[in-house]
């Protein structure tokens, strides 16, 4: 199948040729624009029904063409599930949202119950199920989404990064929720980009790349032939075990953990390596404090405290990751050093001041601030004017680090286009380089790898390191454990309003369960300071000690 | 906004009720106090609306409305004697006020815009109740046999206007963090700035409209005629507020035909305690469903019959 979107002279989908087995699940991965969201559209017939555009070739489901079928009928058959569930959900209440579709293929009342009645009892929503659709929490969004599409019983369930909103402990859920629907018949299509949680599920991973079909083969398969041509997003524990021209490449911790007790010799303490434990290279030097928070409290208009005695310091070219589920008051806690909210107790300094009496053009010269829904970061009519009115700041006048961002992040290109015609992935670049453009002392970045690809992650994580090694200080705060663990060198772990933990990465990360990268739990017993596959390459001496 | 209204909808009488008879009570609330004048009739429309507000246990958020309705009230109360001259019995009189003329002050003034104000008052009380008492959700699916469209736009609108604001606001928040200062700039620096924000809501909103028909078409919105979930069913509880409300409604509009209830606040007010009966008969078709609400409160077997 070719496709060309409306007015776009490159294809979105070039010649790609897919055979779904009935019952199979298949991951689809690949960077920004390869064509994943629409291969999920074309799959679940929105391409070109929906979106127009020009199409050769065919999708056939059970050896129809989907163009030829009844819009019905395709609902029925092929449910598809969107990346935000807050842009899926139509109706107020839990109940109302799970029978809008069974109401749109006119079933009656008495089958509506029914259907309602199944999908509430298999995913566990019998609590939530009067609730306001506002009121509940994004994991559950998300289950109320897959439960709306699930309750028109379709044989294939299409789902474009499900879980790229969601805090890990929710994500986890989400995706053990779709194995558990494929093991009861339900042919699943997942387009993840992260895929450290799915990979074992998968039968066939198909990744794509510029619209085209690159490879597909089984996960074992795929994750050779990644690590031979340099594909970054293979999950870490597939990625080792490869490196390690291991005789058996386990795809999950389970099996991995299994193969490690079978061939590595059990941890004593002359083997531990004590290399991790030394400071990484991240520069702190003249430990001058950038920000130091005291503290710190502060309650929405509902009466919930949503930060509750907050306290610490950051210092030059610190690089802070700041983990915890949702709703913990990362958020919130970010804007109060942004300036935006004023905290209810306690002090916040920047540089010494008190960002709250500085005027927004100061504020704007020291703080770099990248929010997480970046589609309402851009005023302007191209992406050269968003770029220029950060670097109108006069500490990033004639500056090469800023020439350096630009070329670093790829987005010259894009200099005379409105950023919104940009994709998710290349908005999220101009962004970025909007913020650093400002030179801030202090960069606040909101989950900035949401939505973007491997290789942007790769980018940004070495842009943050270059930005440090100026004395910029960074606070990140993010769902993404590996990126945390590859790039952060201090982890501030937050509960219910709460530093619930403050520490080093190895620290924090290496104790944790759910807040803990796939190597680190991977190596859980056998090694210590493990959280990278780097790490675990330099502590196990490959090739030696595992065969 | 959405966690105080966990549990809003569950839990009680008035909650539990089906959306058409309990729009027809609020509808009832509303048109007796708009059909009548007479300061009896008004106070007790407002009495009952209180009862029913405490029944449908949404006082807490009745306190948030009576903060500006109050004030609203206490504005026509102000103003309406300052205005008015209609009135014979003066209870001051003063100097010559700009605009205004000689200042009189007269009884049926104050109690006029005493009257009106309980009025306003009642209106404000009982939307209160609707929106706390009533899911949205359920007014749709009321309303949709009839106007789907129109029906499911308004619901939708109730969630997603709360969104555009929160959405404003951050625009607003990220326009100050990336150096924009409304409080340094002139009229047309602010309005040139603002506009900027409103364009960035609407294309962040056209996007996100963008994507919910998305998921609506693969729901197979719009794809030919819809059948309609039932949630709620008609129930001997729904039954008796529809009953009562309606006679109550029909009393008072037999009462306005008659006269009875009609009264006069100028040039000299009317005598206080006439269309007595009416006003009993009408209370007691408005008060029934407040009864049956103390009944379900406290009575299992009751609660379990309706």
């Amino acid at each position: 199948m070719t496709y060309y979107y409306p007015d776009k002279k490159d294809p979105a989908l070039k010649k790609v040729n897919l055979k779904i087995e009935e019952g199979e699940f298949i991951l689809v991965t690949g960077g920004s624009g390869s064509g994943k969201s629409s291969l999920a559209r074309s799959l679940a017939g929105l391409i070109p029904d929906f979106y127009g555009g020009k199409i050769g070739g065919k999708v056939l489901y059970k050896g129809l063409d989907l163009r030829a079928m009844d819009r019905r009928k395709i609902a029925r058959n092929i449910g598809i599930v969107f990346q935000d569930p807050e842009k899926q959900l139509v109706m107020n209440s839990v109940e109302a949202e799970i029978v809008f579709g069974l109401e749109n293929i006119g079933l009656d009342d008495k089958e509506m119950v029914r259907r309602l009645a199944e999908v509430v009892g298999f995913l566990n929503l019998s609590e939530i199920k009067d609730e306001f659709t506002g009121a509940i929490s994004g994991g559950q969004k998300q289950k109320v989404v897959i439960a709306s599409v699930l309750a028109m019983r379709p044989d294939v369930l299409i789902l474009d990064e499900p879980t790229s909103q969601l805090d890990p402990a929710n994500a986890d859920e989400i995706l053990k929720l779709v194995k558990s629907l494929n093991d009861e018949g339900i042919t699943v299509v997942l387009i993840e980009q992260r895929l450290e949680r799915c990979f074992s599920y998968a039968d066939r991973v198909v990744v794509l790349d510029r619209g085209e079909l690159l490879k597909g083969g089984t996960p074992g398969e795929i994750a050779c032939w990644g690590v031979g041509n340099n594909v970054n997003n293979i999950p870490s524990v597939v990625k080792f075990f490869t490196m390690c021209n291991a005789s058996l490449i386990p795809l999950d911790i389970k099996e991995g953990r299994a193969f490690l007790k079978k061939h590595l010799p059990e941890q004593t303490s002359s083997i531990v390596h004590q290399a991790n434990e030394e400071p990484d290279k991240q520069t702190c030097d003249g430990q001058d404090e950038v920000l130091e928070i005291k503290n710190i409290w502060f309650s929405y208009p509902d009466g919930k405290a949503s930060l509750q005695d907050i306290n610490f310091t950051v210092k030059k070219g610190e690089i802070i990751a700041i983990l915890g589920e949702n709703a913990a008051g990362k958020t919130t806690l970010l804007k109060i050093l942004a300036g935006l909210i004023k905290p209810g107790r306690g002090s916040v300094r920047i540089l010494g001041n008190d960002p709250n009496k500085y005027k927004a053009k100061d504020i704007a010269g020291m703080i770099g601030y990248m929010p997480q829904n970046t589609d309402e970061y851009f005023f302007y009519e191209t992406v050269e004017e968003e770029i220029g009115l950060s670097a109108n700041n006069p500490r990033a006048k004639s500056d090469k680090l800023v020439n350096y961002t630009i070329d670093e992040l790829g987005i010259k290109e894009f200099f005379q286009y409105n950023p919104r015609e940009l994709s998710a992935g290349e908005r999220v670049r101009v962004a970025l380089a909007s913020v650093l453009a400002g030179r801030p002392a202090l960069l606040l970045l909101d989950e900035p790898t949401r939505g973007i690809d491997y290789n942007f992650k790769n980018d940004l994580g070495r842009l943050l390191l270059r930005y440090s090694e100026e004395g910029t200080a960074v606070i990140i705060v993010t769902n993404d454990i590996e990126f945390a663990a590859e790039y952060a060198r201090r982890v501030i772990l937050m509960f219910d309003g709460r530093i619930a933990g403050d520490g080093s990465k190895h620290e924090i990360l290496g104790e944790s369960i759910f807040f803990s990268t796939q190597m680190s739990r991977l190596f859980r017993g056998f090694r210590k300071n493990i959280l990278t596959v780097r790490e675990a390459l330099e502590q196990i001496r490959f090739p030696v000690d595992i065969k | 906004m959405f966690k105080k209204r966990l549990n809003t909808y569950k839990g009680c009488y008035f909650k539990n009720l089906h959306p058409a008879a309990a729009l027809v009570y609020f509808m009832s609330l509303l048109l007796v106090a708009l059909l009548f004048s007479h300061p009896l009739y008004l106070t007790a429309v407002l009495v009952v609306t209180v009862l029913a507000i405490r029944s449908a246990r949404v006082l807490k958020s009745w306190k948030t409305y009576l903060k500006f309705s109050l004030l609203m009230v206490l504005m026509i109360v102000i103003i309406n004697p300052l205005v008015s001259r209609a009135g014979s019995t003066v209870l001051l009189s003063g100097p010559q006020v700009p605009l205004l003329g000689g200042l009189i002050i007269s009884l049926e003034a104050v109690f006029y815009g005493l009257a009106m104000g309980t009025r306003l008052l009642i209106v404000l009380s009982v939307f209160c109740l609707y929106n706390n008492a009533v899911h949205p959700d359920q007014v749709l699916s009321l309303f949709s046999r009839f106007t789907y469209r129109p029906a499911l736009v308004i619901s939708m609108g109730t969630r997603l206007i709360p969104r555009m604001k929160r959405d404003f606001e951050n625009i607003q928040d990220l326009q100050k963090v990336r150096g924009f200062d409304y409080t340094s700039l002139n009229l047309r620096g602010k309005f040139k700035l603002y506009r900027q924000s409103v364009n960035t809501l609407i294309y962040t909103s056209l996007e996100d409209a963008w994507q919910i028909s998305e998921a609506m078409h693969s729901r197979a919105f719009g794809s030919g005629p819809r059948s309609r979930y039932e949630r709620k069913k008609l129930r001997p509880g729904d039954l008796i507020c529809l009953v009562s409300s309606c006679a109550a409604l029909a009393v008072s509009f037999a009462g306005k035909a008659m006269g009875a209830g009609s009264y006069a606040y100028y040039p000299k007010m009317d005598y206080f305690l006439n269309g007595l009966w009416f006003l009993l008969l009408i209370l007691t078709g408005l008060l029934i469903p407040v009864i049956t609400s103390w009944g379900w409160d406290h009575c299992r077997y009751l609660r379990s019959r309706i």
